[in-house]
């Protein structure tokens, strides 16, 4: 018995819809700004799909052979299955990208525009080519992807093993939907940090001043930056502290206290004059950084209850004693 | 019968793969004794499961096999009930969606994560060999294997915070956002990938696109690995019936190896999905001569070698060993199925062709210095072969190390050796030694078909089989071989992941066999084996595990918190790298601040007291904690565990302590001497 030819809508539907796609991802890309998911959705299939598709389905028009088990060895004339054209679709949409950048290289115009352009490009020309070729073929032989196909997935064992199955998927897609329109904020934190100023003019964590005058000081800026996710007060009280064996405090004395409000991702540069009074070789000029901590729960003798700390080992000398 | 004459006769070549199997057997017990001479954890391991196949090889020669032309499993009753299996699909999806979830609230894989990713393996491996014909459904497990690979690989990459693995952080911050900014390659221009762009030309164009080097990256060359296990599947269907086939490509899909360069994703991911293609490519022209397949296997030899220089130098190593098989197959004019005409004159121009493109490409190549890369290759391996090599000269204590990236990074040797550290290397190596088992049976069973059956009825071509067993031993012997005589210039851990592709086809045809040809009792034990020892280690073996290890004690994380990264930023303001300047820190953090940093910075090297260098050090909680890696002062230098080492040895308190977050901290020399009672 003799088949009837395919209708024409069953090998374009495929070339219509990537053609469609193409226009409607291309114009994402180029146009105002949507944010997530969208751009990425029309970034991977422009990069990822299309334009391989478009290519695999110009070079191969006709619907694919049978499983090479199944199949004379000397069938020259066959085709890669579904599976294997998928694959070469995406791995080809790459390759494609490549040569593209590469190409575009030499004019050092590898930007958004000229390769959004050419990929559309491409793949537009695949596709008319792909029509073109399969309109030459006889029907039965047309590439028709959709031709046949069922959510066979889906169609495993009981009915309701089928619906479970269809229930988990769609848990799995919206979880995925979900965390993906609201990612966390991620890990909670402060940084700090002791800066000074160099000759050029510019704060840095290095060449910080050694040798203090009582009662003269030097100027020190602590910088904190706030990463958590909330606005932080930071307390920040400075100590000189005689050093004892072991690391124990054998007399300390408070410099300064002061705060700051830090929203988060900003940065607080707060310039301090430091100015200890207490004197002596090899002191240990500490910082003590509180988070929403009030100024009297504040123990500079208590290092350990500071969210942070930071030091630098000074000497202190008295007036004239330089 | 004289003993002269029972050893001949057991050795007789009639059936090369019995004799071999009987050599081997041997040839392991002997091997065992080198472990007598070091403590490499492989030295038991190769043997054993060598050892353990051949004994298996030989035990299931003398049953009759099982009808061919049916998918079966080997079992004579299906193991789970039909009303429990039809509910396995929706567990794989239902345990997906807990990883993502999971993953998500942990910024990150955990333990429970690995764990339920395991599960997920073993219920996709039972559902390929422990369910009956019946209940069966091909396209079913494969859509599985692809959603699942996926979804673990993506929801990793996007949940981690940076990125993960070494070498990435030049790759992605340093060469694809250059060329996004400059629009044109001038970034890459004093690098050797000058002349290997493709992988940052994508990356580049991918970072135009999404607006996100980072991103652009995952959704484009690490979105492609995971879907690149259908090459897998294509080429083993040509090989094996579909249900081996779905063996095949779920082996590899769970993979440690393959999950590294999924994690880290680098041009050496994409030089091995061009390598799979090229494998899909060349088993296809064994028995077809289609022009489409040659034009195919020239697009990614080529690809390959304008995208990385290792996997040029594997791929060169499969298509000379394919040619040369195909050719000696075709001088001999051996009788039965052998490549078509067409397809030997396709592979012999894709080889040569390919070898001299690489030969060109490599005198153009810049590397360190001005003469070319391939004079430099050569001037290293002759020095390596010179002085370095020599029997048993192991790296670390790995034997193929190099494998997270940075050809540093291997394992932290910890100095307190616990009970769980004595056995951490056998559950790491645990999957490779059931892969390799079942290879080996597959090689011997490849052996015996080749000159018996044609492939309309399972067998093999010669050719076939010499290019498969030809390759899977020579990567073998480089990965392996080459590490056991101290010559790993070539990164011989780069190698196994192509290794296991083929491993993986060969074992999956090695369990067919035994399906066929083993009794109900013996096949149980073995698919049970394999279905449930086979993902439940490899997904906690090391390199599968880089962006969170399962043996946080043993193995260092190659990942960062957003805290350790920040601190590297924030460090690199206030303390600017300008030329040369220095930090240490352990390995692999000092990494960060050498690529992401612009630092020159090193691993910190201490003594009894603490650290001797003079340069800022760079301390962090997780040095506490992990398994990361610093020197002992010595000559040479020794590595020890960073937790064996208190912070205050670190970061001393008689340095100034000028950058703290929440984890990290910065110590630097003091001009000042502390207190004398300090």
């Amino acid at each position: 018995m003799k088949s009837s030819s395919p209708s024409r809508s069953e090998w374009t539907a495929d070339l219509l819809i990537a053609t469609l796609l193409t226009v409607v991802a291309a114009g994402v890309l180029l146009g105002p700004d949507i944010g997530w998911p969208i751009e990425e959705i029309a970034g991977v299939l422009l990069l990822m799909v299309l334009p391989g598709y478009a290519v695999v389905s110009a070079l191969f028009p006709e619907q694919p052979s049978e499983n090479l088990h199944n199949v004379p060895v000397d069938s020259r004339a066959s085709s890669p299955d579904w599976t294997v054209r998928l694959i070469l679709s995406f791995v080809g949409s790459l390759i494609i990208v490549a040569a593209v950048g590469i190409l575009l290289n030499f004019q050092g115009a590898i930007r958004l525009t000229p390769v959004i352009g050419a990929l559309v490009g491409v793949t537009l020309v695949g596709i008319v080519i792909t029509a073109v070729r399969r309109s030459l073929l006889p029907g039965q032989r047309r590439a028709r992807p959709f031709a046949g196909r069922t959510l066979w997935v889906f169609s495993t064992g009981t009915r309701v093993q089928s619906v479970v199955l269809v229930l988990s998927l769609l848990a799995l897609v919206s979880t995925i939907a979900v965390i993906g329109v609201a990612p966390s904020q991620g890990e909670t934190f402060s940084e700090t940090y002791l800066l000074t100023e160099a000759e050029s003019g510019e704060l840095v964590a290095e060449e910080y001043p050694t040798t203090f005058v009582a009662g003269d000081g030097h100027s020190l800026t602590v910088g904190i930056e706030n990463h958590e996710h909330r606005t932080v007060s930071y307390e920040v009280a400075v100590v000189v502290q005689e050093i004892g064996p072991g690391g124990s405090i054998e007399n300390q004395q408070p410099v300064d206290q002061f705060n700051a409000t830090v929203a988060h991702g900003e940065r607080a540069l707060l310039d301090r004059q430091i100015d200890p009074t207490m004197t002596g070789e090899g002191l240990r000029l500490q910082f003590l950084v509180y988070n929403d901590t009030s100024p009297e729960d504040i123990d500079p003798s208590e290092p350990d209850s500071a969210d942070q700390t930071l030091h630098i080992w000074i000497d202190v000398v008295e007036q004239g004693g330089v | 019968m004289s003993y002269q004459g029972k050893l001949q006769q057991c050795l007789s070549a009639d059936r090369v793969d019995i004799t071999l199997a009987k050599i081997g057997v041997v040839a392991c017990v002997l091997l065992l004794g080198l472990r007598l001479l070091t403590a490499q954890v492989l030295l038991v391991i190769i043997p054993t499961a060598t050892g353990a196949a051949c004994v298996l090889y030989l035990s299931v020669q003398n049953r009759h096999s099982a009808p061919l032309s049916g998918i079966r499993t080997g079992l004579e009753s299906p193991v789970f009930l039909r009303g429990i299996r039809g509910y396995f699909p929706s567990i794989v999806f239902a345990i997906l969606t807990g990883v993502v979830l999971l993953t998500h609230l942990g910024s990150g894989r955990t333990v429970p994560v690995h764990l339920l990713i395991g599960l997920i393996g073993v219920l996709i491996l039972a559902q390929i060999l422990l369910v009956d014909d019946d209940s069966f459904t091909p396209g079913t497990v494969l859509v599985q294997i692809i959603v699942a690979t996926v979804v673990i690989r993506m929801s990793t990459l996007f949940f981690t915070p940076g990125f993960i693995g070494v070498d990435i952080w030049t790759h992605i911050p340093t060469f694809i956002e250059g060329i996004a900014e400059a629009g044109s390659l001038a970034a890459i221009s004093e690098s050797k990938y000058i002349m290997a762009p493709i992988y940052h030309t994508i990356g580049a164009i991918a970072a135009l696109v999404f607006d996100s080097a980072r991103t652009g990256v995952y959704l484009t060359v690490g979105l492609l690995m995971p879907l690149s296990v259908l090459f897998v599947y294509a080429t083993a269907k040509l090989l094996v019936p579909v249900r081996w086939a779905l063996l095949a490509t779920a082996l590899y899909a769970f993979a440690d190896q393959f999950v590294l360069w999924g994690l880290h994703v680098i041009p050496t991911s994409l030089g091995l999905v061009f390598f799979l293609g090229a494998l899909y490519c060349v088993t296809k022209l064994f028995y077809t001569d289609d022009l489409w397949v040659i034009g195919l296997l020239f697009i990614f030899s080529l690809a390959t070698v304008f995208t990385h220089q290792v996997s040029t130098a594997i791929v060169l190593v499969f298509l000379l060993i394919g040619s040369v098989s195909v050719l000696l197959v075709r001088l001999s004019g051996e009788a039965g199925d052998k490549a078509p005409l067409r397809s030997v004159i396709g592979l012999v121009s894709a080889s040569v062709v390919t070898l001299l493109i690489t030969i060109v490409s490599w005198m153009n190549t810049p590397w360190f210095g001005d003469t070319p890369f391939l004079w430099q290759m050569v001037e290293i391996l002759e020095g390596t072969l010179a002085s370095e090599a020599g029997f048993l000269n192991l790296a670390g204590g790995n034997g193929a190390e190099g494998g997270a990236g940075g050809e540093g990074a291997g394992d932290a040797s910890g100095e307190d050796v616990g009970l769980l550290a004595e056995f951490v290397p056998f559950i790491d190596w645990f999957g490779f030694a059931l892969l390799l088992l079942i290879a080996v049976v597959g090689g011997l069973a490849m052996l015996r078909s080749r000159d018996t059956s044609t492939i309309h009825n399972g067998g093999y071509g010669t050719d076939s089989v010499l290019t498969y067993l030809a390759t899977a031993s020579a990567l073998f012997v480089i990965v392996f071989g080459f590490s056991l005589f101290g010559i790993r210039d070539i990164l011989p851990g780069r190698w196994m992941g192509f290794m296991y592709a083929l491993f993986a086809i060969i074992g999956a045809i090695g369990l067919y066999h035994i399906s066929r040809n083993a009794s109900p009792r013996v096949v149980l034990v073995v698919f049970v084996i394999v279905a449930v020892g086979y993902p439940m280690t490899m997904v906690v073996a090391e390199k599968a595990t880089i962006d969170n290890p399962a043996f946080e004690e043993e193995h260092p994380r190659f990942s960062y918190t957003d805290s350790e990264i920040t601190a590297v930023e924030t460090i690199n303001t206030i303390y600017a790298p300008e030329t040369d300047r220095e930090v240490v820190s352990d390995h692999p953090y000092q990494s960060l601040f050498g690529r992401y940093g612009g630092y020159s910075s090193s691993t910190v090297e201490l003594d009894e007291v603490g650290v001797t260098e003079p340069e800022p050090v760079i301390y962090r909680d997780y040095q506490t904690q992990g398994a990361t890696v610093f020197y002992g002062a010595g000559d040479p230098p020794y590595r020890i565990s960073s937790r064996t080492v208190a912070a205050d040895q670190v970061c001393s308190p008689l340095r100034n302590h000028v950058y703290a977050n929440d984890a990290v901290r910065m110590c630097s020399s003091s001009a000042v001497e502390p207190g004398v009672n300090a």
